[in-house]
């Protein structure tokens, strides 16, 4: 074990996608994109947020369930991290209102972590590092987005909504224990948003061998020569999944096979969550996981970063998974919406408000 | 529309339910009362409502507010949560499919902003579609 994560773990975990779902043939075919599109980087459909909802509403709902799933007092939480790209406010933090709802402890840190779509894994590493060093029992890192995309941008046909929240705690109460955590981070301009603009902009050419590629080989192969494991020692590996297809191809180079890859993804059926992405993938496979298996995960986030995590599953876990909804549920509870009712919710369309 | 100062106030009521249970009679009241509203009693302790209940019965407002024209139809169901009853918004549900007696179970959601442009979080109920192990 690694001396960055001495006796800590993921003590609850909750997650949250949103009732709706938006079919990317149609996205595809109003655009004209070309037909095949959507199958060639391997996305269904995505999730739609309500027109009431938003990164806090998603992240309270995820928060709550990791609580309960961990069965912790909310007064005993520390640390309330959020990682968003979509905060409601410029200026106005989202923990703050998730914390209060959830009546936790008033004396405790609370931030927004933003770094694309790695912010809550690295929240995750903040509070493990608080939990290992004695300075809290319990650490929340909530990962929630509505992403944005611009209307007819190829970006569209993924970009969605979800949330996700991991309770950071001790060793012995944990449903998986923490071997190792490493991050490779340099400045790689695949993907921003300026201040004041809606919707994102991609650096073509950037966003895939020299961001994600790079930077995920870069931050497991780390974690790898660092553990002293190799891929047939992990038996399940977890990856940021922009698309359905991407996780596959960096698995693929990194040397592990589609079998330990596709039990954790979610992308195609719910689209790209953003902050939640891989770490939805990490709740899902918890919830299928065997006592003693162990897990990669390695979120990536553009700009660029990527954390790899190594953990090991308990037994703890069994009684646990069925205390709260499971991603599997949250993905097949779905109704369809229409690119109209899509444009209405997202607030895609301009209009005079009086 | 509210105001910044108003929603401050009575986030707790708004983001988790806190109502007063009377001492004396029983009686428990949504919003919480400094005197109970049956008996006058000032015996009253705050009580967190659970977030699973009942819908007891319903309207819909096809023309709503001004500032709520975005959420429109509006479904105000009136609830029942535990012995309390509660006047909320039902979402994630159309109109023709709301029931009475449907199992509802509570959400953080958006209201309208404020006069100041804040965002009012507040409990709103959605139906119970998956299973929960708690009801708090
Ligand atoms: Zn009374």
């Amino acid at each position: 074990m690694s001396r960055c994560c001495v006796k800590t773990g993921v003590v609850g975990w909750g997650a949250y996608i949103p009732l709706y779902r938006l079919r990317s043939k149609e996205i595809a075919s109003l655009w004209g994109f070309d037909p095949n599109v959507a199958d060639s980087i391997w996305i269904e459909e995505k999730s739609v947020a309500s027109v009431d909802e938003d990164a806090i509403t998603m992240g309270w709902y995820a928060a709550k369930y990791a609580l309960v799933r961990g069965g912790v007092n909310p007064e005993d939480v520390g640390a309330v991290f959020v990682g968003t790209e979509s905060k409601p406010y410029a200026v106005k933090p989202s923990s703050t209102v998730i914390a209060d709802a959830l009546g936790i402890s008033r004396k405790k840190l609370a931030t927004d972590l933003e770094f694309a779509c790695r912010a809550a894994a690295e929240g995750i590493r903040l509070a493990v590092a608080l939990v290992s060093s004695g300075s809290i029992k319990y650490g929340l890192s909530i990962g929630s987005d509505t992403a944005q995309a611009s209307p007819g941008d190829v970006l569209e046909l993924t970009a969605s909504s979800g949330a996700v929240a991991f309770l950071i705690g001790p060793a012995e109460e944990s449903v998986a224990v923490f071997e190792g955590l490493t991050t490779y981070v340099t400045d790689t301009p695949d993907f921003w948003r300026r201040e004041g603009s809606k919707y994102p902009s991609h650096g073509e050419g950037f966003t895939g061998e020299p961001a994600y590629f790079h930077h995920i080989i870069s931050s497991v192969t780390m974690l790898l020569e660092e553990l002293g494991l190799k891929p047939s020692d992990f038996d399940y590996a977890i990856f940021h999944q922009p698309n359905g297809k991407f996780p596959l191809q960096v698995g693929r180079a990194l040397g592990f096979p589609k079998e330990k890859i596709t039990p954790g993804l979610v992308t195609p059926w719910i689209g790209n969550t953003y902050n939640a992405s891989a770490l939805l993938g990490l709740a899902k496979v918890l919830e299928i996981a065997k006592p003693g298996q162990r897990i990669l995960v390695a979120p990536f986030g553009s700009g660029a970063g990527s954390d790899a995590m190594s953990l090991v599953v308990t037994d703890k876990v069994l009684d646990r998974v069925h205390k709260a909804p499971t991603v599997e549920e949250l993905i097949n509870r779905k109704k369809y919406v229409s690119y109209a009712e899509y444009a209405k919710s997202r607030n895609l369309i301009l209009r005079n408000v009086g | 529309m509210t105001t910044i100062q108003r929603i401050w106030r009575i986030k707790n009521i708004l983001l988790r339910l806190i109502s007063t249970r009377c001492l004396e009679c029983g009686f428990i009241a949504y919003p919480p009362k400094a005197s109970c509203p049956k008996c006058g009693s000032r015996k009253v302790v705050e009580e967190e409502l659970p977030k699973v209940g009942e819908v007891l019965t319903y309207t819909v407002i096809n023309v709503p507010l001004k500032g709520f024209e975005e959420f429109t139809p509006l479904i105000i169901g009136l609830i029942k949560l535990g012995d309390a009853k509660v006047l909320a918004e039902l979402v994630d549900v159309k109109p023709e499919d709301v029931r009475i007696g449907m199992k509802v179970v509570a959400t953080l959601r958006r209201s309208t902003k404020t006069l100041d442009g804040v965002i009012p979080y507040v409990l709103k109920f959605k139906p119970l579609t998956l299973k929960l192990n708690t009801t708090t």
